[in-house]
């Protein structure tokens, strides 16, 4: 067990940084001389003005940009191992403060919506399985479809225009409490609900047609003991992989919803760093995104495996 | 042993469930401290809240000085009056005491948010941190030092003579604070200024600066007890919705189309008024074909149709220009300029001269086998740009030019304008950032200037504009900078559409706002008050 | 996981009997129609999509114009519908190279093993490692914005999940004895990886192609929707999402339809899919993708 751990790290590790080079490298093909950009940011603070040439060249030597790439990205690894990610080209702050004062509010929206998933979704694949084939069956497996075609942009939209303004039940601005929460976390949800309810049907499927079901039910217990009991708790350990395998949904989405609710999480953080051209928070960002994704996997498909012997992880 | 499988599953579930649990507890503690935000105990009555376009970030005079000028935390020596005339400030009074030479007298009863009074240390102390952290404000300013001749004057060294530097002073990025300002690791987190309005507290995260009224300012206390910033709100449609629903007080540009339904509703106050700003079609190089022949530039100067994008593009938050980026109101403007009003036949005409015709019949221009085949590049952050150029292009296309329309952060626009037949529709452009007309024409006309990227050389025009910075005979310089004005639109360095005016909108119970049109944006001023 | 694939041809007959199923039904009726509208755009409609008309700019829907106009006076009916033809062959471009570029990795790598093997299964789990969205926002920032940009970029990151199932498939076509017969008589890899290996992974893959022709949509409307992708005033429903959403209080009609058409298109496509899926793999029940 540990043996395997182990071996997940090691690739872990090594993925990050085949992760982290792929988008260093990527990123400085970004067209637009960089010192330029840097000091429009850090000297001028309006991107419509042009900078003067002292100033680029004094960011240029500062930021010692001339050196070649491969050199840059090694000794950016180095200082990434040690904990430091550079500093931000727009505020010249650390990059891992940046990234630390949003982490909260992206954690949170992505908990949130995990558990509106959950909510939403158990109970329809539950109700689909036991009436399999009925209406309700057919009626919440085409939802479930409608459910991860409908684009999150567009349902972000759909419930500003219903909720802010024409109900006029939550705000549109702002991010302090739970009445601004709503709305992103539906959005981000709908979409997970709808996978969370497709496999909460086909796992509670297999599990009612298992002999100690049938045994609980020839005892003659009630049919919701039986399912409550026995079934459930069982139909639901796959579910878990829902959470590993929708993390990369949910992060990408993050990065939609937050930008449209002007959430300040590292989604949005993310895509003002793209448009500003601020490569260190770029990369930043993505060191968190690729960590959470990744953990977050291993620590599902190793959940996993405790709790399903009968399951081993195989590469 | 059935038994016991179950509960090994059962007991992962319990942990997966607490770790959920833990993980909200944890977030929800993290940030209660951006949540005291809502809590309205100081100040119930006289607050104002504004959703601000633009992100915030910093409040380190050095990055933000213009920033924390605008919602009068820091002030400057000289102030820009709202019609463009210059008036004493943190100074008194100026004089020149040799050509390179500026001597300022400052007030001797300014006393800074931390009850210290203001001498000249606190002056040379903010002048030598700006222009060290930051060229740009040197460069900007001209000045090459400043120097305390006792506690109330300083003394302003110059490179060259500089008729501009009073006006430079009023430059809002040119802001004084106290010498005992907060700093952290070399950037200020508290800065001490002497406004109106104290600074109590910045959140990074939410992008929320809080402001408190300076019971001792020297100028008349001011009447809101509390202002409050949420920064970052870029979205015009977001800021309409946040003003519709009450979430603020106080914002501007709403949607452009927007204006006359906000208008309509008695809940609210709209207020339009002419900001020394437009929007122009930069030719992307001018030392290159097809932009270097002066009669393709006329031609498209005069092939846009102004009037139409005024009304329905800007929706009337505009003005048609004389060609030429200063409003009517400001003493340095050549009103006898006329720019170039839309006319398809000249433009059709002139593009002939110049050799261009459209000889295989499919409807594009060419001319030595080259199709007039070119890219309009904007960007995205000022929302009426795009339709803009979306409309130059279908005009474009009324003279035979086949344009393409491409949207981008502006510093990747940068690289492009070398592409053949590249234009840059741009927005903003402020041109009376000090009450001086230097500051625009030599930044965009003289060839050395830091914004002229398409490489505009017209020697009489450097010339005028060096000799218009050193002369202190005002008449003369009048001369001098309406002429600069008369050669540069003949010259068709830039094609200039129209004025943008800005529309700020409040809720009714906001009284006493004076509009500002000197403001990069909008200025909010310390007679503001609430009145339901 | 692994998964197995009971290998699947698709003859004459099982199509008819593919059209039976419910959900293949009616997302080919859907995508019927879809391509009925992207084929006759210019016939269906009196308008020009791109063609400024300032006079009649936000317009509310109407006899003339039933889902009104834009802010620059275009139909928003012929845009939507012109938009269709964009918008759907940007994704089978995308899915088509997406499959190239993963089949040729994945039975490359499934049928030589080893080190090639081992390299390039450690650059599928790279690209694993970041959700796809995330990648393709940083491709295209560096590539910079336009529709060929984020096809490019979408193209360039779709392979993974063929690659992982041609790869297994590979592994399993490999051994059959036909294979091991015309190794023996000296038939080149190359011959054998593109006429007997490769052919054989398509048909399994074909659920795959189905429902990332839909997520492919979805990817490319949200990155127009974020403005990088389709440039104005090319009709894309994603960027027209973008234009329309300064204009949510004062033009609804400019959000809500090219919305509803993305999911019309990504739910006639992840019908199809889904009914494949039931219909030929069984097993595969449950792959979702992400």
């Amino acid at each position: 067990m540990l043996k395997s751990i182990l071996k997940r790290l090691g690739i872990v590790i090594l993925v990050l940084v085949g992760a982290t080079a792929l988008v260093f490298f990527m990123l400085h093909y970004i067209p637009g001389e960089t010192p330029d950009v840097i000091a429009r940011y850090i000297f001028i603070g309006n991107i419509e003005i042009e900078p003067s040439n002292e100033a680029v060249a004094l960011i240029s030597q500062y930021y010692d940009l001339d050196r070649p790439l491969v050199v840059q990205y090694f000794s950016w690894l180095g200082e990434a191992l040690q904990g430091n990610l550079g500093m931000s080209y727009k505020t010249g702050q650390p990059v891992l403060d940046e990234i630390v004062i949003r982490l909260p509010a992206t954690i949170k929206l992505a908990v949130v919506s995990i558990l509106v998933s959950l909510i939403i979704g158990i109970p329809l694949g539950i109700v689909a399985a036991i009436k399999q084939n009925s209406i309700l069956d057919y009626i919440c497996s085409t939802g479930a479809v409608i459910g991860v075609s409908i684009p999150n942009f567009w349902l972000a939209l759909l419930l500003i225009m219903v909720f802010s303004l024409y109900l006029d039940l939550t705000p549109v601005m702002g991010s302090g409490g739970i009445e601004h929460m709503i709305l992103p976390s539906i959005t981000l949800g709908t979409g997970m609900a709808a996978v969370t309810a497709r496999l909460t049907r086909s796992s509670m499927l297999e599990v009612i047609r298992q002999d100690y079901v049938r045994t609980a039910r020839g005892k003659g217990l009630p049919e919701i003991t039986v399912v409550v009991r026995h079934a459930m708790k069982n139909a639901l350990i796959p579910v878990i992989t829902i959470i590993g395998l929708e993390m990369g949904h949910l992060l990408g989405g993050t990065v939609i919803v937050e930008t449209i609710f002007a959430w300040p999480g590292i989604g949005k953080l993310l895509i003002d760093a793209i448009s500003q051209r601020d490569i260190p928070v770029i990369q930043g960002c993505v060191v968190f995104i690729t960590i959470m994704y990744v953990f977050v996997n291993l620590i599902v498909d190793l959940s996993y495996s405790i709790f399903d012997p009968r399951i081993r992880y195989e590469r | 042993m059935m038994n016991m499988n179950i509960n090994r599953k059962s007991i992962g579930i319990w942990i997966v469930l607490a770790t959920i649990v833990g993980l909200v507890a944890f977030s929800g503690c993290i940030d209660n401290g951006e949540n005291d935000n809502d809590n309205d105990n100081i100040g119930t009555k006289q607050k104002l809240v504004i959703a601000e376009p633009w992100g915030i970030s910093s409040v380190d005079p050095a990055k933000a000085g213009g920033t924390l000028n605008n919602f009068l935390v820091l002030e400057t020596l000289t102030f820009m009056e709202p019609d463009f005339s210059l008036v004493p400030g943190l100074a008194k009074s100026w004089e020149l005491i040799d050509d390179t030479t500026w001597r300022v007298h400052l007030k001797d009863n300014i006393i800074f948010h931390d009850d210290t009074k203001l001498t000249a240390d606190d002056v040379k102390y903010s002048f030598d941190r700006n222009m060290e952290e930051n060229p740009t404000i040197r460069g900007e300013l001209g000045i090459k030092s400043v120097e305390k001749i006792d506690d109330y004057t300083i003394d302003i060294i110059t490179e060259k003579p500089d008729a501009a530097i009073p006006a430079a002073l009023s430059y809002a990025r040119a802001v004084i604070y106290s010498k005992n300002s907060i700093e952290k690791d070399g950037i200020i987190i508290n800065p001490i200024g002497t406004g109106p309005f104290k600074f109590e507290k910045y959140d990074k995260a939410s992008d929320i600066l809080e402001l408190s009224k300076n019971e001792n300012y020297w100028n008349g206390v001011p009447k809101l007890d509390t202002v409050i910033i949420q920064g970052g709100v870029g979205e015009a449609s977001t800021r309409e919705m946040a003003i519709e629903k009450g979430e603020v007080d106080f914002t501007t540009e709403p949607p452009m189309g927007s204006t006359e339904r906000l208008e309509n509703n008695p809940e609210f106050n709209v207020i339009i008024h002419p900001l020394c700003q437009g929007y122009k079609l930069n030719f992307g190089n001018l030392s290159k074909a097809p932009f270097d022949d002066i009669k393709v530039r006329k031609a498209i100067a005069y092939a846009v149709d102004k009037e139409s994008i005024v009304e329905h593009i800007l929706y009337d938050r505009g003005e048609i220009s004389n060609g030429m980026g200063f409003v009517p109101g400001i003493e340095w403007r050549n009103n006898d300029l006329v720019g170039y009003p839309y006319d398809l036949q000249k433009a059709k005409q002139l593009l002939k001269e110049a050799g261009w015709e459209d000889t295989d019949n499919d409807g594009i221009l060419d001319k030595d086998g080259k199709a007039f085949k070119m890219t309009l590049y904007t960007w995205p952050q000022r929302p009426a740009l795009p339709p803009l150029a979306e409309t130059v292009q279908s005009q474009f296309k009324e003279i035979g030019i086949d344009a393409e329309v491409r949207i981008m952060d502006w510093s990747a626009i940068k690289e492009r304008l070398n592409e053949w037949g590249a234009i840059r529709v741009s927005g903003g452009a402020t041109c009376m950032r000090i009450p001086d007309p230097s500051y625009y024409l030599e930044r965009n006309f003289h060839s050395k200037g830091d914004s002229n990227s398409y490489g505009y050389k017209n020697e009489e025009v450097d010339r005028l504009l060096d000799e218009g910075r050193s002369t202190f005979d005002k008449q003369k310089r009048y001369d001098i900078y309406r002429e600069v004005q008369e050669i540069v639109v003949d010259d068709v360095a830039d094609v200039y559409i129209a004025y943008h005016n800005l529309a700020v909108v409040t809720k009714s119970s906001v009284n006493g706002y004076v509009p500002n049109p000197s403001a990069h944006d909008y200025r909010i001023n310390s007679g503001i008050y609430i009145e339901e | 996981m692994t998964l197995r694939f009971k290998q699947n041809k698709l003859p004459g007959k099982r199509s008819i009997y593919l059209l039976k199923h419910k959900s293949v039904a009616i997302g080919s009726t859907l995508i019927v129609m879809l391509a009925f509208l992207a084929i006759f755009a210019p016939y269906l409609t009196p308008y020009d999509p791109i063609e400024v008309d300032l006079y009649n700019n936000i317009q509310s829907p109407s006899w003339e114009h039933p889902f009104g106009t834009d802010n620059l006076g275009r139909d928003v009916l012929t845009r939507v519908i012109y938009a269709t033809r964009i918008d759907i062959l940007a994704s089978i471009f995308i899915v088509g190279i997406s499959m190239i570029i993963g089949i040729s990795i994945g039975i490359v790598s499934g049928y030589y093993g080893g080190v090639i093997d081992k390299v390039l299964v450690g650059m599928m789990d790279t690209f694993l490692a970041l959700p796809e969205i995330i990648l393709a926002l940083v491709l295209v920032g560096a590539l910079g914005p336009g529709l060929f940009n984020v096809t490019l970029a979408l193209s360039l990151l779709g392979w993974v999940k063929y690659a992982r199932v041609s790869r297994g498939l590979a592994l399993s076509i490999k051994e059959k004895e036909f294979i091991e017969a015309m190794k023996a008589v000296g038939v080149n890899d190359f011959y054998l990886l593109t006429r007997h290996i490769a052919p054989n992974t398509i048909s399994p893959l074909l659920t795959l192609a189905a429902l990332h022709l839909g997520h492919a949509i979805l990817s490319l409307a949200a990155l127009g929707f974020l403005g990088l992708g389709a440039q104005p005033p090319m009709p894309e429903w994603g960027a027209m999402l973008n234009e329309g959403r300064i204009f949510l209080r004062g033009g609804w009609w400019l959000s809500i339809f090219p919305g509803l058409m993305i999911m019309i298109t990504v739910l006639a496509f992840n019908f199809i899919g889904d009914g494949l899926r039931d219909a030929l793999d069984p097993r595969m029940k449950e792959v979702v993708i992400k």
